[in-house]
């Protein structure tokens, strides 16, 4: 009876200490980028968001090695999006399995690429949908995950990718939650083409 | 306490128990993570990241650590040596410290040598902008907390029974509990407002390993190494 009381105390007290060390905390991001700590402007963008943005993110499966690391970068991420603000919701999908839905992904633009994957002295190409879809109030925005530049190499893309990811995301947030900007960017974008 | 804690490291390394365990740890890492080609493999993932290191260690812990603390306390009652212990003129936690900081000491020294791969990698890399060593240093002081988490269940073990054997396979299974028993337990059951996996130290290290100090992180295994270090002077006490 004596040694259960003690160790009920002992839990209880315990706990306390975990409770309040809930409120009262620092947190160090030792990482050279900083890049798990949100920004204050991506901050800023999510606080307001009141109503559930769904996140699909197409990197799962059988991925090779740069690309898991791609995912797990970017669901690292979005756990820091949701710990900030819990409406925002994701879920990782295999596009290439019975249940994924490649047509529409096509039908929409998001396109595969093509990844050169060698292994053993074998090469194979595989396909990979980099991509994340963000639906909002019936409104949706494909995010592209994987950032394509000319002349480096696939290490050096996943790294600049990941690098990126953060105003991807927060950047197509904030399309989705205010359309009219959305609109702007994209004429702006067409301006930029021609 | 320190009479005891030097005991405890010159019993390690009389016997082959000491060596046994820094070789085995070594071994077993430096295969999966140069040599065995697969998912851990550095190489092969062609990033200078040492994130595969620390995915499994812990799990080569959760049977190194319990291998080390499993004679502490079971050893001693069995030979009969723990009334002569407990009749020293040393109070029952320095007794229970000394044994717990004399097994840490020696996983920390089991650590040392793996700066060879932090050195391996730095040399390695040829774009030193992508090499970050400061999520590395992040991730091995997450480290030091799940040892100091994993000792301490396995010094409590270790005084619930007279066989080393029973000691080593408790601590395991209780072990592996803690670390990674809250994450199943979570797929199964839901409670809204709470997240069940953060009940475990897998969810913690997690976080830490990523390079991301947090006090909250800290506190936690702080507080599972008291919780078990308590629970072991209690157990003693009512012998």
């Amino acid at each position: 009876m004596h040694i259960k009381r003690q160790i009920i105390y002992v839990l209880i007290i315990i706990i306390l200490v975990n409770l309040v060390g809930n409120f009262f905390y620092k947190r160090f991001d030792l990482t050279q980028d900083k890049r798990y700590t949100l920004s204050n402007s991506a901050k800023e963008t999510i606080a307001n968001i009141d109503t559930p943005i769904f996140i699909d993110v197409f990197l799962e499966g059988d991925l090779p090695p740069e690309f898991k690391k791609l995912k797990v970068e970017t669901k690292q991420l979005l756990q820091e999006f949701e710990a900030f603000n819990p409406n925002i919701k994701f879920k990782f999908v295999d596009p290439l399995n019975e249940n994924g839905d490649i047509e529409s992904l096509l039908k929409i633009g998001a396109k595969p690429s093509q990844i050169e994957v060698k292994q053993n002295g074998k090469i194979s190409i595989q396909q990979i949908f980099p991509w994340a879809i963000a639906s909002f109030k019936g409104d949706y925005l494909k995010i592209p995950l994987l950032k394509n530049q000319l002349g480096i190499t696939s290490e050096e893309r996943i790294t600049n990718s990941i690098q990126n990811l953060e105003y991807a995301l927060a950047n197509s947030f904030n399309q989705l939650t205010h359309p009219k900007s959305r609109k702007d960017s994209s004429v702006k974008g067409k301006w930029r083409i021609r | 306490m320190l009479a005891i804690l030097k005991r405890e490291i010159n019993s390690f390394f009389s016997t082959s128990v000491g060596s046994l365990v820094i070789a085995l740890f070594l071994t077993l890492n430096s295969l999966l993570l140069w040599f065995i080609p697969g998912e851990f493999n550095i190489l092969d993932n062609g990033f200078a990241d040492l994130s595969s290191f620390f995915i499994i260690v812990p799990w080569i812990f959760l049977f190194l650590i319990p291998a080390v603390t499993m004679k502490a306390f079971s050893e001693e009652k069995k030979m009969g040596t723990y009334e002569l212990l407990a009749t020293k003129p040393i109070s029952l936690k320095n007794i229970v410290l000394g044994k717990y900081f004399g097994a840490i000491i020696l996983i920390y020294l089991a650590l040392i040598p793996t700066m060879i791969y932090v050195i391996t990698i730095s040399e390695l890399t040829n774009n030193s902008s992508n090499w970050d060593i400061g999520s590395t240093v992040g991730a091995y002081i997450g480290l030091f907390f799940l040892i100091l988490a994993y000792a301490a269940v396995g010094i409590f073990t270790s005084t619930i029974s007279k066989n080393q054997i029973v000691a080593f396979i408790s601590s395991v299974f209780l072990c592996l509990f803690i670390y990674y028993g809250f994450d199943i337990i979570s797929y199964f059951i839901q409670i809204p407002y709470f997240e069940i996996n953060t009940l475990g130290m897998k969810s913690h290290f997690d976080n830490i390993s990523r390079g991301v100090v947090d006090t909250r992180d800290l506190i936690y295994f702080i507080s599972v190494s008291v919780f078990f270090l308590i629970l072991t002077s209690i157990n003693l006490r009512k012998d």
